[in-house]
């Protein structure tokens, strides 16, 4: 005789093994939620490593161009002295100031042929103080004379102001021998120190100067000067003026990254949560007064907007409606379909911030651009929330803040967001560009995070927001 | 812009009603272990149903039976790998469920003893009035019942599990998943016999 007991179990077994109740609407979304979660954060770790090899490159980018910035002053004469001594100035001198010993000429060396370009560089570079006055008789074959106040003709190189402090016997010798004509003209340009060019045969310790210490620069070198010297002049010149105001206006994109875990592990209210809310749109807009001291830090502070909009959608899960068939001999209907519904909620919830900066940086430049690291906290002023939520209680929609009558008001729902969002640490870099010495134009890639969260403690669920914000402003320089 | 409140929105959602095709269910399986969300997609709409029954045998109200289908489809993603594609796969997603169901029933602490049915019924269960009843009211009774008589019935009583079993996997006794069974019995006798006369009293 079968037992009544386990005859029992077979009723429920035969029955329940294996029978099918369609889930709820909302498991889905949140179980697609975490998903994507998982998906997202080797993508989100990619973001991250891309962002740091940014901002190494840019590093890496100012420190090669400053040291060819260094490299390039330290060769090309100094403009600024240049321009001081004037264009009548035909001065040679030596870059070194050293005396150079004046080697012996050859005897019976012959009388080497000059070319042009090298009689004329020659004869520029008789026009030491001490020779001035007595090169008016010099004839050098391939030369004319040329009166005392002699003005170079168009020569391919530009004479440079390098004071020679020549010996007073080496000037005296240099002198007669320009008196006595041809010969001695070459002794003198054998003995000068003076002489660059190759072609004159020069002692080897001579030429070594000579390539230590340019005289002459080319023509081409004015080019370069005349670029480096514009790019100068559209750059605040922060050497002379360490200290100056700064003022930024901004705004841009933000990523708002929301974070909702269950603080009384309430994981059902969680669920709802993250089903019913999603994210959206975000700006932030600012201004900002900068004080540069020894030209490269910063202080910042001024004011910041952000505002947050998220996406409240709700269907009401309870309501559910099961479509049956009823098959002849079949007690058991079969379930052939399923209606979901009534009571579609959609509306926006909106989170504004008015915020005090107050950051520390670091600015590096290098010509027109440059780029600035910041760091510092951020306090809330001003919190203001408006939207939808589920009501832990009730489990249905419920209104916050002053938003329309989309849902009725409970009394938890006005319960669920502190007055302030308090602190954040926020950090940044910026990447800006000269239009002028006074204005320039900045991106400033900037992250942020709330350091408590949002939401009050006695609501069941915590609430925290880090947010990913991109600045596009100008700045003015005062 | 706030958007209007939209009332009565429908959406109708067929139950699939085909076998399964082990080929499908192959593809299927390496197509979750890539990623796919797809994929994932249409194995949770595959067994989400008969899970869901699962979980609501399990858990004390539907909120809960949700909240473990949940954590449990998330336990199938990211452990099927570990199927070898031996044996029936429902059966090892049930596994998986059921797992997940009794992990959070311990970690509830659910009483095993509550106010008991300690008297036997006077007369035995018709069969036929289990019989009348729909899938969903058997759902119900099972989970009126209290907590560790639910959890010893659904394991030995419709999961098959023996009492060594049921009792290594909740941490109890044998003797104590004996009596926990027949009281969980007496529990739904006594339910049944309450519908049965009330069904009589209305026919």
């Amino acid at each position: 005789m079968e037992n009544p007991e386990q005859k029992l179990d077979d009723l429920f077994r035969q029955r329940l093994h294996g029978a099918e109740v369609p889930p709820p609407p909302f498991v889905w979304p949140a179980l697609e939620a975490e998903l994507r979660k998982k998906r997202r954060r080797p993508i989100l770790l990619f973001w991250l490593l891309g962002f740091i090899g940014v901002c190494t490159g840019m590093g890496l980018w100012y420190f090669i161009t400053m040291d060819q910035t260094s490299s390039l002053a330290s060769s090309a004469p100094n403009p600024s002295e240049q321009e001081a001594l004037g264009p009548e100035s035909k001065t040679l001198t030596m870059a070194t100031g050293e005396t150079t010993p004046v080697p012996e000429p050859a005897a019976a060396e012959p009388r080497q042929e000059m070319e042009p370009s090298t009689t004329q560089s020659a004869k520029g570079q008789l026009r030491s103080r001490g020779v001035a006055q007595k090169a008016e008789n010099v004839k050098v074959k391939g030369l004319e004379t040329r009166p005392q106040a002699y003005s170079m003709p168009e020569s391919p190189f530009v004479e440079t102001s390098v004071d020679v402090p020549l010996a007073a016997a080496e000037t005296s010798t240099i002198s007669g021998s320009v008196e006595a004509g041809e010969n001695q003209a070459n002794q003198t340009l054998a003995k000068s120190s003076l002489d660059q060019t190759a072609a004159v045969t020069l002692p080897p310790q001579m030429l070594g100067r000579s390539l230590r210490a340019p005289l002459i620069t080319p023509k081409k070198f004015k080019t370069t000067n005349s670029k480096s010297s514009s790019r100068q002049k559209l750059c605040y010149d922060f050497t002379r003026q360490p200290s100056a105001w700064l003022v930024d206006v901004y705004g841009g994109p933000s990523l708002a990254q929301r974070s909702l875990t269950s603080a009384l592990d309430d994981q059902p209210y969680l669920n709802q949560r993250l089903s019913t809310e999603h994210r959206n749109l975000a700006y932030q807009a600012g201004a900002r007064v900068s004080l540069m001291f020894k030209g490269n830090f910063l202080v910042r502070s001024g004011v910041h907007y952000e505002q947050i909009t998220e996406t409240f959608e709700y269907i009401d899960p309870t309501s559910v409606t099961y479509i049956l068939t009823y098959f002849p001999g079949n007690p058991v209907p079969d379930t052939v379909g399923v209606l979901y519904g009534e009571n579609y909620l959609k509306t926006y919830n909106r989170y504004f911030f008015v915020d005090v900066p107050l950051t520390v940086g670091m600015e590096m430049r290098s010509g027109r651009t440059g780029f600035s690291i910041n760091a510092g906290i951020m306090a809330n002023l001003l919190f203001n929330q408006r939207g939808v939520i589920i009501d832990p209680q009730s489990h249905q929609p419920a209104r916050f803040g002053p938003i329309g009558k989309v849902a009725p008001k409970t009394a938890l729902s006005e319960e669920v967001f502190r007055p302030s969002a308090g602190l954040s640490a926020t950090a940044s870099v910026q990447w800006f560009w000269h239009l002028s010495p006074h204005y320039r134009i900045f991106v400033e890639p900037s992250f942020r995070q709330i350091l408590r969260p949002v939401s009050l403690a006695s609501h069941p669920v915590e609430h925290r927001y880090s947010i990913f914000s991109l600045k596009l402003g100008a700045t003015k320089i005062f | 812009m706030l958007h209007l409140v939209k009332c009565a929105y429908l959406r109708v959602l067929l139950t699939p009603l085909s076998c399964i095709n082990p080929l499908n269910e192959y593809d299927l399986i390496r197509g979750c272990i890539r990623g796919s969300a797809k994929c994932q997609r249409d194995l949770y709409e595959r067994y989400a149903g008969k899970m869901y029954a699962v979980c609501l045998r399990y858990a004390r109200t539907r909120e809960d039976a949700a909240d473990i289908l949940q954590e449990g489809f998330l336990k199938v993603f990211s452990k099927l790998e570990q199927f070898q594609f031996q044996g029936s796969f429902e059966g090892w997603i049930r596994r998986v469920m059921v797992n997940t169901a009794l992990r959070a029933y311990q970690k509830q602490r659910f009483e095993y003893e509550q106010s008991g049915y300690e008297r036997l019924p006077e007369s035995p269960v018709d069969p036929d009035a289990v019989a009348m009843l729909s899938e969903e009211e058997l759902l119900n009774l099972v989970r009126q019942l209290p907590d560790g008589y639910r959890a010893v019935f659904n394991l030995v009583a419709i999961e098959g599990y023996s009492h060594a079993e049921a009792a290594e996997v909740l941490g109890i006794q044998e003797s104590t998943s004996r009596s926990q069974l027949t009281k969980a019995r007496r529990h739904l006798e006594t339910e049944l016999i309450k519908i049965e006369k009330i069904t009589d009293r209305a026919l």
